[in-house]
């Protein structure tokens, strides 16, 4: 009895224990106005008393009533109550079970400030969409500068636009292509603060009849205006002058914008190495008209891995204009015309060493200058019907190009004259019938060029006579290329079957005279040995049936199955092969945001008519050479693999791949260098060369910094044999190289820029030690700070190092100083440039088992004052 | 893929050709004191990994909230206009094209006014089978515990609170900065506005991407049918699940495999089935 006595009071004391534990404490709100009325919907908390700890928490009810309980041992707690609408109240109360009376005052309804955030970038579909805004900085000008700190995209100085390591294939303004491959004019044009958004689309087909039947894996970027930039002229000018040498800059801009009517017109002249025609004008396709008659060359110093700007004399003059007009919906009309106006002049000296099997290296030393004026005009004209069932295209592209240069090397004087003109219809007309595709393309081009090098006195001892001591090497080339092809394809369901049917024709002509002359030039007639007229017909058939199955993101697995019969027919020569080309492709997405590629192909290749020659052709003052009078043939093998991946919520996008390709020709070119001189001839000689590399790249914009931040590393091996003084030297180049690029906003005012990349380059006989090994970095950090009042500062650093360059320029730091103002529409800037004064760049380069050392001048420390100024 | 849109947005063409036909005027609630949008992601597929994002506007009045999708708020206001229909499918259309589809459709296509009709109620609205439907409940209160975790989010100073709620461990970060207790979808209850919510497995999140104060507007009722069928939550969400079973065997026997595979599940709303 007494047992359970003793139990229940036990009982009972730790009931009431626990009941001393857990207090409850109620009450009421109510408002201090109002006749003290209940305060309805207002937040009471139950925290700590020091207030980092919340206990609990409720509305008060429509009678202003609120219950809390406490589980714990604390003495003391803090009562709070706060909405929008009153004062908030704090309270220390004691921590048991009560009623409490809570009054508040009615206060004005304050909200804290508005904050807007979007993540780095979104995305829908394989669509990505980067918000200008979030990247844009008061110091940005064209899109350009916006663009180099979006995560996975990389933009060259010319305005060439890569993402995820692969070049664009479209760029587009509000959706519109109207400059085709000529869009480095745009992004380093358009005003950035005009740009809403930059939309990257990953996997894009501009043809909208393939939409849903075919996906490529290229990607294409689109520019969406702001509101307020559509339907308005955009006008800038800019002039400038500097000192030392006298200087000047001018350029003019204006571009306007609609759904309807797309236009862009520049003008741009500058004698301060600002080289306009390769950042703005040049078309990032290789343009025909380069092959013409471009086997004949002036020796001109080679270029150093620095700033053109730095070095480069010139004095351009170039025009351009472009315009798209949307006729209807589905069909542009996009019209380009470009003139170009250059000189160029440029003084270097090189030492050129070439690495022997069993002797001793041999080494050449040029002094050389230059003198080159480039006229070029260029006309396009381009329809394009685009709707979801029908696709014509249809471009007329006429070039012409004049090239006149002089110089000297040494006692040496060189002339080169190269006219050339070419002229391309492109055709594509395609019909969509519900699943399947019926299509027709034909692209055909005609080339045309000459080209004369004239050489006084000519170094070629064993030509050069007494009373001919200079010589002049004439060469004229022609070339028709057809290509056409039809296609039918039917899609299933994830399947589709594809045969196209190609007729490929290509005819091409050269004729060279080398002729000796005397010291007025007057000619003496050449020798058979020293003349060529060679002509070569080449055709092909193919019949390339593809299967492709694609489930959409899961999976893409495509096997082409060409097969080519090519006729060929040169001098007596008539030949025909058959190749068989498969290809096969595999790409897909494996888990959130991770993605594979595969792609193994086998290619193959036939010379041109500039591998037929047998008579001696002089390419430049101190080579020259003939081929064997044999086609040359080629085939490869590449393999490539990749992973992909990317997270957009937290902008970052990253890239492995690794590649494989081999190269085997039956012929081989080998020289002989005697002296200064190169010799140069092609033997039967089947070799192959290997690559291998990996590339590996990070992307990332960690918005908490304000930083983008970007890293690429490559590395490759090259095998290959290398024909020199008739012994066959198997070689062996490594590379290694690497890049950091990080953007960076200090503040609304300031951001800062690192760029670096350094490259480890080796060269070696195989089995043998480095012959040689260089290890190369080039790093710049510059600043942008905004100073207020429309003042704001610009500098940049640059250094520079190569380990093969002994001395004071081993290492090499450049410093550039801008100062601007920015008053209405009107900037004025002032840069000071090579602050450090710095009047030579020495650079050492490796390629095949030569070495060539460059020393170029530089421009030294200068000043210029630029105005710019909106004139709409 | 693109493919699979055109056919998505023809399907929910056919579902809300109505709309603009019948619908009744918008009501005024009350003007509005705050906006915040909401970054709602959901793992569409939790083998792969793969996540959908929509944004959701909630807007805060005095007395009365509402909760919808920006898009299908679009979407739905599109068709009202004359000729409505035929620009959705047009605009559809382009979008597809684009492969941006998704900015027409969304994962959570009700619309949820909180404190409605009155206080501590909920009242959703949605459509099945082309027909309004609403229902209206006590607006559940969340047992949440409180935990001393701190961070930032969007610059709010942020309090990390735990709850079960119908069948999941949410996770909400709460501010003080603005003392209103609200947040994303029928999760509220705490000492100020959630900024960011997630339940623990990882398939749903809300994570507030802006913030607008005074925004200006009404809180509007949207009428975008002649009338709502009244009805329990868990009477739609059956009805929901037997249209969709319909439309998938109907695609079946039609030989349009790709519904069954990619029609649209009944998202957000299957964590509502949760008891």
């Amino acid at each position: 009895m007494l047992k359970i006595r003793l139990f229940l009071i036990l009982v009972a004391l730790f009931y009431l224990a626990t009941a001393s534990a857990q207090s409850v404490i109620s009450g009421t709100v109510r408002y201090a106005e109002e006749g003290g009325g209940p305060a309805a919907g207002i937040g009471v908390m139950m925290m700590s008393v020091d207030g980092k700890s919340m206990l609990g928490f409720q509305n008060s009810d429509s009678e202003g009533a609120f219950s809390l309980t406490y589980r714990g041992n604390a003495d003391s707690l803090l009562i709070r109550c706060h909405a929008l609408d009153i004062k908030p109240l704090e309270r220390r109360i004691a921590a048991r079970t009560q009623q409490l009376q809570l009054v508040v005052e009615s206060a004005p309804l304050s909200i804290a400030e508005a904050r807007i955030k979007e993540p780095p970038m979104r995305q829908r579909g394989d669509t990505l969409i980067y918000t200008v805004a979030q990247y844009l900085d008061s110091t940005d000008r064209a899109i350009a500068d916006v663009l180099k700190k979006m995560p996975g995209i990389y933009v060259e100085k010319s305005g060439k636009v890569s993402y995820n390591g692969k070049e664009i294939i479209r760029f587009y303004i509000e959706g519109m292509d109207m400059l085709g491959r000529n869009y480095g004019v745009a992004t380093n044009n358009i005003k950035a603060s005009d740009i809403a958004s930059v939309e990257v689309y990953e996997r894009h087909q501009p043809i909208r009849a393939l939409e849903s039947l075919e996906r490529p894996d290229q990607a294409a970027l689109n520019l969406k205006l702001k509101e307020s930039a559509r339907g308005a002229w955009t006008t800038t000018l800019q002039l400038g002058g500097g000192y030392k040498p006298w200087m000047w800059n001018a350029e003019a801009v204006a571009m306007y914008f609609t759904r309807k009517v797309q236009t862009m017109l520049t003008y741009k002249t500058n004698n301060e190495g600002d080289d306009v025609v390769i950042s703005e004008l040049i078309s990032f396709e290789i343009p025909l008209i380069e092959g013409a008659a471009s086997l004949l060359n002036l020796r001109i110093p080679s270029e150093p891995p620095v700033d053109r700007s730095r070095y480069l004399m010139n004095n351009v003059h170039a025009v351009s204009t472009n315009v798209l007009t949307r006729l209807r919906p589905t069909i542009d009309l996009s019209a380009r015309a470009s003139y170009i106006h250059d000189r160029q002049t440029a003084e270097g000296s090189s030492l050129t060493r070439y690495y022997f099997l069993q002797e001793q290296p041999v080494d050449v030393e040029e002094l050389i200058s230059s003198q080159i004026r480039t006229d070029q005009a260029e006309v396009s004209i381009r329809l394009v019907n685009n709707s979801a069932t029908h696709y014509l295209d249809e471009r007329l592209n006429i070039t012409g190009r004049l090239y006149d240069a002089n110089g000297t090397v040494g006692s040496i004087n060189q002339n080169l004259y190269r006219p050339a003109f070419s002229i391309e219809n492109r055709f594509s007309d395609m019909i969509r019938k519900n699943e399947r595709i019926y299509s027709v393309n034909s692209n055909t081009s005609y080339t045309e060029g000459s080209a004369t090098l004239k050489v006084s006195p000519l170094p070629f001892n064993d030509l050069a006579t007494e009373f001919a001591p200079n010589a002049v090497q004439q060469l004229y080339t022609r070339r028709l290329d057809s290509q056409n092809n039809l296609r039918w394809s039917q899609n299933i369901g994830y399947w589709q079957m594809m045969v196209r049917a190609y007729f490929n024709a290509r005819i091409e002509n050269m004729e060279s005279t080398f002729l000796l002359a005397d010291s007025e030039f007057y000619t003496f007639p050449a020798v058979d040995s020293m003349t060529n007229d060679v002509s070569l017909r080449r055709f092909d058939v193919i019949l390339a049936p593809r299967f492709e199955y694609n489930s959409g993101e899961r999976i893409k697995i495509s096997l082409d199955l060409p097969l080519d019969v090519r006729f060929t027919s040169y001098a007596d020569e008539d030949e025909h092969r058959f190749h068989f080309l498969p290809r096969l492709s595999l790409s897909g997405d494996i888990a959130g945001g991770l993605r594979y590629n595969l792609d193994a192909r086998l290619t193959s290749g036939v010379g041109g008519v500039n591998s037929l020659y047998m008579g001696y052709l002089m390419t430049n003052y101190r080579s020259i050479g003939r081929r064997s009078g044999q086609l040359l043939h080629s085939s490869g093998k590449t393999a490539t693999v990749g992973l992909e991946y990317k997270n957009p919520w937290i902008g970052m996008i990253t890239l492995l791949r690794g590649t494989w390709s081999r190269n085997e020709q039956d012929l081989l070119m080998g020289s002989v260098i005697e002296g200064i001189l190169v010799r140069q001839e092609s033997l039967p000689i089947a070799h192959h060369s290997d690559r291998y590399g990996f590339e590996l790249s990070y992307s990332q914009r960690i918005s908490v910094l304000a930083t983008t931040l970007g890293i690429a590393l490559n590395r490759t091996w090259q095998q290959a044999q290398i024909l020199r003084q008739e012994q066959l030297i198997p070689s062996l180049r490594g590379l290694w190289q690497g890049r950091l690029t990080a953007t960076t906003r200090l503040s609304d005012k300031a951001q800062i820029f690192y760029r670096g990349s350094g490259s480890l380059v080796t060269s070696r006989m195989s089995g043998g030690e480095d012959i040689s090994r260089y290890t190369y970095l080039q790093q710049s950090l510059s600043g942008q700070f905004v100073l207020g009042r429309g003042f704001r500062l610009d500098g940049s650093v640059e250094h520079y190092f190569n380990d093969a360059v002994s001395g004071s320029h081993r290492h090499l730091v450049f410093a550039d100083l801008s100062f601007g103002w920015l008053h209405k529409r009107m900037e004025f800037r002032l840069e000071a440039r090579n602050l450090f004064n710095h009047k030579t760049f020495n650079y050492i380069s490796s390629n095949n088992l030569i070495d060539i050392s460059t020393m170029s001048p530089l421009r030294g420390a200068s000043v210029v004052l630029k105005v710019r100024f909106s004139i709409l | 893929m693109i493919n699979v849109f055109n056919k998505m947005a023809f399907a929910c063409l056919l579902l809300s050709v109505q709309i603009g036909v019948f619908a009744q005027k918008n009501v005024i609630l009350e003007p509005a004191i705050i906006e915040c949008r909401y970054l709602d992601r959901s793992m569409k597929d939790t083998l792969t990994g793969q996540i959908e994002a929509d944004t959701m506007i909630l807007r805060i009045g005095r007395n009365v909230s509402c909760f919808y999708s920006k898009d299908v708020l679009f979407s739905d206001s599109l068709k009202r206009t004359p000729n409505g229909t035929t620009k959705w499918i047009n605009l559809m259309g382009q979008y597809a094209r684009e492969g941006r589809s998704r900015d027409l459709l969304c994962n959570d296509s009700d619309y949820y006014y909180l404190d409605y009709p009155e206080q501590g109620q909920i009242t959703v609205r949605t459509k099945v089978n082309n027909k309004g439907v609403e229902y209206t409940e006590e607006r559940e209160t969340l047992q949440w515990e409180f935990r001393d975790s701190v961070k930032t989010v969007l610059g709010f100073e942020c309090y990390l609170a735990e709850a079960n709620f119908r069948g999941r461990k949410w996770l909400a970060w709460y501010t003080l900065e603005v003392p209103v207790s609200q947040g994303p979808w029928k999760l509220w209850g705490l000492p100020g506005l959630i900024c960011e919510a997630y339940e623990d497995q990882g398939q749903y999140s809300y994570s507030l991407v802006s913030f607008t104060p005074n925004p200006g507007g009404d809180i509007m009722l949207y009428n975008l049918f002649k009338s709502y069928e009244k009805k329990s939550r868990f009477e739609v969400f059956e009805a929901l699940v037997r249209h969709r079973e319909l439309m998938i065997e109907d695609a079946r026997q039609s030989g349009n495999s790709w519904m069954i595979g990619h029609g649209r599940s009944p998202g957000r709303k299957e964590l509502d089935w949760m008891r």
